[in-house]
């Protein structure tokens, strides 16, 4: 019973990722209460804000700061085990039923969007634009309540590759006109806080200047199974070891990287 | 006002180089720092397709005063023809561009000549 149950999740959340390219997932809250709280901390620790108030963050530091200010806490939560960790309880389940549980990832990426800032902003895209991986997904979690243009966009699988081939074929037409066309397809995702979404970057992704009220703090993610193709240009580094550096292998995949089998098979 | 340099950059070999997006980009805010211009974030093309397009895009979408850095002349299309529609794209804006790797910069029309006459060079050299 339970398993049939476990089954038809599976099959809708299956259906839901092939027609839209995301699904949305609830998050453990404590743990992401105490990946908010490390935040805070860092914020603490390299600014002289005493009381970190992340929606309200832009009345409380300059935008001409916070740059620096993101470059720093992302180098901590990329050296933070702690913080990692509870990152990888958050989603392991469903990054698992997305690309299987021996996976690889790249570093944290911590995005900060303060109301009318043009500077952080990240236009259309694939990310298999730069090479990466289109067996890829990004695992994006905010830490506010974000909706509209506070939050990111996405378009559909069928429209993504309508307009990707334009991007591909076309001589005629530059991004934006191409993008201009795409504005009717794009779908801004509301989310609650303690909600999270997972979604095929090979679907056009993106924001725009965000016109809320509030600043909006996330971090996003990438990961792919281990096994599945990496990038087919062959010097392009999105690789192990320079782009995906975590690594979770399986029993069997480390005792092969403990014993040389493979060179008797060469 | 010092000069804002656009930088583009290549996911994929460009000539006989491959140097991967960051460290192109580190190399290219040095530049700047010891040209004293003001670097930007960079623009990168797309790996699949040869047309271009994100270079297309950026010189469209310039202002004035603004320029183009690019890591090597081997990054422009090796294609005569289309690399002609990009040197005329250029000319008509009279953007200035910057190559890292041949040190290398492009101000005045007839500046435009050493680009063909590299690729020229190139192949008579291969």
């Amino acid at each position: 019973m339970r398993a049939t149950k476990n089954r038809d999740k599976y099959l809708q959340l299956e259906k839901k990722f092939l027609k839209n390219g995301y699904v949305k997932f609830k998050a453990n809250k404590i743990l992401l209460n105490s990946l908010v709280k490390q935040i805070k901390g860092y914020i603490v620790k390299y600014t002289k804000i005493k009381n970190p108030n992340l929606k309200n963050f832009h009345n409380q530091l300059q935008v001409s700061k916070l740059n620096s200010l993101r470059i720093k806490i992302y180098d901590e939560l990329n050296k933070s085990k702690n913080f990692q960790e509870n990152l990888h309880f958050i989603g392991e389940k469903s990054i698992e039923q997305m690309v299987g549980s021996e996976f690889v990832r790249g570093n944290l990426n911590l995005s900060i969007q303060y109301p009318g800032d043009k500077n952080s902003l990240l236009s259309a895209h694939t990310d298999f634009f730069s090479g990466e991986s289109i067996f890829q997904i990004n695992l994006w979690i905010p830490f506010v309540d974000v909706k509209k243009t506070s939050s990111m966009f996405i378009i559909n699988p069928i429209k993504s590759i309508k307009l990707l081939k334009k991007i591909k074929y076309s001589s005629k037409f530059t991004m934006d006109k191409i993008f201009k066309e795409a504005k009717k397809d794009i779908r801004w995702i509301p989310l609650k806080f303690g909600e999270y979404i997972i979604f095929s970057p090979n679907c056009l992704h993106g924001n725009v200047t965000n016109q809320e009220k509030i600043s909006r703090w996330s971090i996003n993610v990438r990961y792919k199974n281990l096994f599945s193709p990496y990038s087919k240009i062959r010097e392009n580094e999105k690789k192990i070891g320079t782009f995906y550096n975590k690594i979770n292998p399986k029993i069997v995949t480390k005792f092969n990287m403990f014993y040389d089998f493979d060179e008797l098979i060469k | 006002m010092k000069k804002v340099l656009k930088p583009y950059v290549l996911n994929k070999k460009f000539g006989e180089y491959y140097l991967p997006v960051r460290f192109q980009n580190k190399l290219m805010k040095l530049y700047c720092e010891e040209k004293s211009l003001t670097y930007s974030l960079s623009t990168g093309e797309i790996v699949f397709g040869n047309n271009y397009i994100q270079l297309k895009t950026l010189i469209k979408n310039l202002k004035k005063g603004e320029g183009l850095l690019f890591m090597s002349l081997s990054v422009l299309p090796s294609e005569n023809k289309l690399r002609s529609i990009f040197i005329n794209l250029l000319k008509k804006k009279k953007i200035e561009c910057h190559f890292v790797f041949e040190n290398l910069v492009i101000k005045k029309e007839r500046d435009y000549l050493k680009i063909n006459q590299f690729f020229k060079l190139r192949k008579f050299t291969k």
